[in-house]
Parts: C-alpha cells; structure tokens; sequence
C-alpha cells in the first residue's frame, strides 16, 4: 500500500491557489495512486510544491538537499514561453494542462517508478509490507473471520476465535507469495471456501508458508529463534526436516547452529522460522535464552554414537522415513 | 439350576449372579483346609466380591493384577496352541496363589485364591473347576 | 547375529487408540489383551486392554522394535513402570471426546515422564469434539513450560503414527547430537 502513496508537501501558497493545484493534481495523477497533503516538515515527500518567493530559504534549501525529491515553483508572474513551465517553475494562471501533466510524468511518476523498483527488490531480503503489525493483526481475536488471498484469489475464510480455517477447494496444497494478504471476510467470501473440513488454523498456515518458496524471509540467519509447539507436517515428503528443526528451536537455538548441525541450507532453515512466525509460533530470542547447544552432546564414546547413529538409520529405512 | 436372566446390555454381573459367586467361593473357603482368600472379580479387573479368613490389604490392586496375568496368559496359550486351559497356579516357598477364568458368556470374570503350602491342591482345583462351571453355567442362556 | 530387542510404549487414556496405532504399524498380527469391558462410565466400547498389547517391526540385520501397548486405567499403573524401562520413547494418545482431556493429559505427563522423558503426544477422535476446542492443548503445553511434541491424529492411520514415531526419533536425534548426513549408511 505504501507504494502507492505519493507524499506532496506544500509552503506558502494561497488557500485558492492550493485548491486548485489539489484538484488538477488530483485529476491528472491515475486513481492507483493516493495522495497525501502533508507539511513540509513531514518525514517522506514524493513532490514539493513552493511558492517562488520562498524557494531560496535556508529552510526549504535543507529540505530539497536531504529529500532529493522532485519539486515544483509556484509562480504568478507570466512565463517567457508559451508552455508556463520553465524548468522547475509553473507559472500560474494554467491554461494547458497538458503541460502540467507531461511534467509531473516526467519529474514525479518517473522518479516514484524507480523508488517502486527500489521496493520490490528491497522486499527479497526485508518484508515491509508483512511485518510484526501484519502477523498481529492477522491472528488478532478481535479480527474474528477473516479473509486471506493472494494475486491467485482467495485461499481461505480463517476464524481467529475457533482457530479454524475453511480453504478455497483448489488450493488446498498450494503456495503463496508477498502477495498474501486479508481482510474482514465479507458474506459473499464464504462461498468461495469448502466448510466440509477444518483445517487446524496455526498448522495450516505453517504447512502454507513452509511450501511458498517465494515468500520472503522474515527472518535473517544471525538470529537467535524458539518456537511455542512443534508445527504439525501434513506432508511425509518434509516430515523428517520438519521435525528435527522443531526438535531444535523448541528448545530456543541459533538460525546458523542449526543449519550447520542438521547439514540443511540456511534458506531452508530461515523458511521453517518464516512459516513459524507467520504462524504466530514463537518469537526471536537472545542467545543467553538458547538451550540448544549442538556440540556439547558429544559426550558419549565413539563407538556408542555411531552405533546409535546406525540404529536411527536403520528405523528410518524400515519405515521409509 | 436357578437360571438367571439377565438383560444382554447390562455390563456389570447382576446381584444375583454375584450372590452365587459368592456362595461358591464362601463354600471353598470354608472347606477346603489351607485356604485364606478367595475373591472373585470382572475379567477386566474390578473386584466384585470377598471371602477370606485373612485381611488383605490391597484387593483394589490385586484384581487389577490377576486380571492383567490371566489376560496376558491367555495370549501366550493362543501362541503356544493350548487350549482349555483355565486356571493357573503359582507354587511359591510360603503359599499358593491359583487363577481361575469364569467364562461366563455375558459376564466373564476371574476367580483368585490363596492358601497357604500344605493345601491339597488337587482337591481345590477340582472345586475350583466345579464352581467354575456353576456359575458360568447360571450366566448362560 | 544377535537379535536385540528395543520398544516402543504406546500410553493414554481409555479409548484413545492405543491398540489401533500399534495395529496400524506391526508387521505381526497383534498379542491383544483385552478383556470385556465392564466400565461403562468411562468408555462404552465392548473390549479393553488390560495386559500389554505385543506388535512388533524388524529392522535389517533382525533388529526388533516391539511396540507395547499399555491399558489406560490407572488401576493398572503398575504395569507402566515396568513396561518403559529402556525404552526408544513413549507415544502418549488422548482422546479428545474425554470430558477432561487437559487433567488427563496433566496425569499421564505426570506419569510417565519419571519413567522416560521422550514423550509424543497424539490428540485422536478430534472430529468427534468439534465445540471442544483443540487451542488448549498446546496453549497448556506452553504455560507449562514443556517442550514434547503434541499433534491431532487419526490412530488408525499409518502415515500419521510414523509421524509420531518419527517425533520420537528427530528428539532423540538432536538430542544425542546427530546430523542428517549421519543416518544413511550403505
């Protein structure tokens, strides 16, 4: 949402002439875009719009330095071509509005669509949009049913009261990305799900995210994790992955330890903490509340170990697991 | 022969049932030398009825166990492909403990008795089989 | 060769599934022993275990892994302590349909943690209870500061036990301080 938010602050124009500069602005810039009138003193400005008279102040001089940002003179004096834009100046009264419009393209959608690209490569290491505030509201009992999709539709109708979920039938072993979003699950958006089965809501979602390669990591390797429970696998083909990395975060370990002592790659490992968190299962810790301490096991003699070691093997071969 | 109807739902052995169960266990107890206890239980280890000379303490546990034995032997007899086989009798230094399975059709249950070494054993588990029968045949239809 | 023997305990509540469970894995037809069910108020089902319920699987070499079935009631505890010595872990069934799942689960963990502390959990007939909910077993797990495995499983399904046995396993394994790359031997 926030990408498509364009900040424009304003100093000292007229009441009349900022209303119609809103109204143009506003008519001229495509709908997919919200705008925000904030102060000039505001934290993020996509535009600035300055009367000309105070363009050279220390003030507005600072802010254009640290912002970098597209801005726009406002003046009343005539212009010496028949476009009324010199450079950065628009001369009012407009009469080709034509004018305004090619500039703010040029100067303002251009510069937005870079910021955009910024974003979206920026998200691949760093979630912006699904964050702490997103898991919270996502599993808030006050949010009681709720409706999550994603760009391929809906996934499922969840109640945060009875922890249950009722999933779109065609998506029942499905993936999702940074496209994973919800809303209050309106009457018509119960028809999309089948309410033949539960589905246990914290093991759903786990088992979702767990299988969405493409959903960013929330999670980076130098952390230190402990999940709550143990999340359930539906599927025998990441079982025993599964449950060796929740027999060591249950006990609270290091992101990196536990890639290395169970030979998995750190991706793999930092999906398990994602599709934990995303689960509303556990929560970063320091390393001080870490019980698993992979190398101070090794204890026993050599031969105890590789004879265990050799057993386990021998059980997962006859169960094929 | 009192035969006794009962209703097929009921799980629990009726008063009836139980009264002559207990008569026939009181009857071994007082003639037959040498023994202490007899008790009768459901074969799935609830004590149902007492008879002894001696206080014992845990009968609640005692039931219990008996059961969990004569359920368990009867398996391994499955195993080894014995059959009618009913009772079982541990010879101990000190005394004698003898297991007997009532099968009775709608109400099984297990007999549990002790006495003490010098009991002529043969004759107790002639009594034991008689009453056996007695009260599995007044279960019957 | 020697042929040795390692088990695997199945405990729980009356009901729960413990007889099907090792049914659904033994190789062996089972050793039952069940007895008529006298004890209505707790359960309504015609049999119930009052022995110890024998199944068994073979690894290569003629290892054996019996899977032992305990009975539920607690007037046959003595059997549980005898039954878990020196076994691989315990698989705990509860039966969600119990009037008082959480005190029954509290008293098991009790239990047979003194006996041995690698413990999975299984919740069964979770379709039968669906007013009761399933949050509070893992919410009373976290209050207590425990730490064993607890899923919501069907006894009678293979693949879901192997996922208890499994739990079993992947405790053990990081608990001795193996890694995946250690288990496969030619």
């Amino acid at each position: 949402m926030d990408r498509n938010c364009i900040n424009i602050a304003t100093s000292g124009l007229s009441l009349k002439v900022l209303d119609e500069l809103k109204t143009l602005i506003r008519k001229l810039i495509s709908n997919e875009y919200i705008i925000n009138w904030v102060n000039i003193s505001n934290s993020h400005i996509d535009l600035l719009l300055i009367n000309e008279n105070f363009f050279d102040s220390d003030n507005i001089q600072n802010i254009l330095q640290k912002k970098k940002c597209p801005y726009l003179k406002i003046t009343k004096t005539p212009s010496q071509n028949e476009y009324q834009f010199d450079e950065h100046t628009l001369h009012l009264p407009l009469e080709k509005v034509e004018s305004l419009l090619d500039w703010l393209q040029i100067n303002l959608i251009s510069y937005l669509n870079q910021k955009k690209i910024a974003l979206v490569s920026d998200l691949s290491n760093e979630s912006i949009l699904i964050d702490d505030k997103f898991i919270r509201n996502l599993h808030n009992s006050e949010n009681a049913k709720l409706h999550i999709f994603d760009d391929k539709g809906t996934l499922a109708i969840i109640d945060n009261r009875t922890q249950m979920a009722w999933l779109e039938p065609s998506r029942q072993q499905t993936q999702t990305n940074q496209s994973f979003d919800f809303t209050f699950a309106k009457t018509s958006d119960f028809t999309k799900v089948s309410r033949k089965k539960n589905y246990y809501l914290q093991d759903w979602l786990w088992n979702l995210i767990w299988h969405s390669k493409n959903f960013g990591n929330l999670a980076t390797e130098d952390k230190y994790f402990k999940i709550d429970h143990w999340p359930q696998p539906y599927q025998k083909e990441y079982r025993k992955v599964s449950l060796q990395l929740s027999a060591c975060f249950i006990q609270g370990a290091k992101i990196t330890d536990v890639a290395n002592q169970l030979n998995l790659s750190i991706d793999d490992v930092l999906r398990f903490v994602t599709a934990c968190l995303m689960a509303n299962n556990g929560k970063f810790i320091s390393a001080n509340k870490c019980a698993y301490a992979p190398n101070s096991y090794l204890e026993n003699s050599n031969t105890d170990n590789h004879f265990f070691k050799n057993f386990i093997g021998k059980i997962r071969r006859r169960f094929g697991l | 022969m009192i035969m006794l109807s009962i209703p097929t739902q009921k799980r629990t052995a009726p008063t009836q049932l139980l009264q002559l169960a207990k008569t026939e266990a009181h009857n071994i107890l007082m003639n037959t030398r040498g023994v202490d206890f007899v008790m009768i239980c459901s074969s799935d280890g609830f004590e149902l009825a007492t008879v002894s000379h001696k206080n014992y303490h845990n009968t609640t546990k005692l039931a219990a166990v008996s059961s969990s034995i004569l359920a368990m032997v009867t398996a391994f007899l499955k195993e080894i492909q014995l059959t009618g086989c009913n009772n079982i009798t541990l010879d101990a230094d000190n005394g004698k403990a003898i297991l007997t399975a009532i099968p009775a059709v709608h109400h099984p249950m297990v007999m549990v008795t002790l006495s003490n070494k010098e009991v002529l054993l043969g004759q107790l588990l002639y009594s034991l089989k008689k009453a056996s029968q007695l009260i599995a045949e007044a279960d019957g239809e | 060769m020697i042929i040795q023997q390692y088990k695997i305990i199945f405990a729980g509540s009356m009901g729960a599934g413990k007889t099907e469970a090792i049914k659904s894995l033994s190789e062996i037809p089972i050793l039952e022993t069940e007895a008529f069910n006298t004890d209505v108020q707790s359960h309504q089902k015609t049999q119930t275990t009052v022995g110890i319920d024998y199944g068994e699987i073979t690894l290569d070499d003629g290892i054996k892994i019996g899977l032992y079935g305990t009975p539920g009631q607690s007037r046959f505890d003595f059997i549980w302590s005898v039954i878990c010595e020196g076994a691989i872990g315990v698989i705990l069934l509860l039966d969600h349909n119990s009037p008082n799942p959480i005190e029954e689960l509290e008293s098991y963990l009790e239990t047979f943690k003194n006996y041995n502390d690698n413990i999975a959990i299984g919740i069964t007939h979770v379709d039968e209870n669906k007013e009761s909910s399933l949050q509070q077993y893992r919410h009373w797990i976290k209050a207590n500061g425990l730490s064993y495995p607890l899923f919501f499983i069907d006894a009678r399904e293979q693949e879901q036990i192997l996922m208890m046995v499994e739990s079993l396993i992947a405790s053990l394994e990081v608990k001795v301080g193996l890694t995946s790359q250690g288990n496969d031997h030619a």
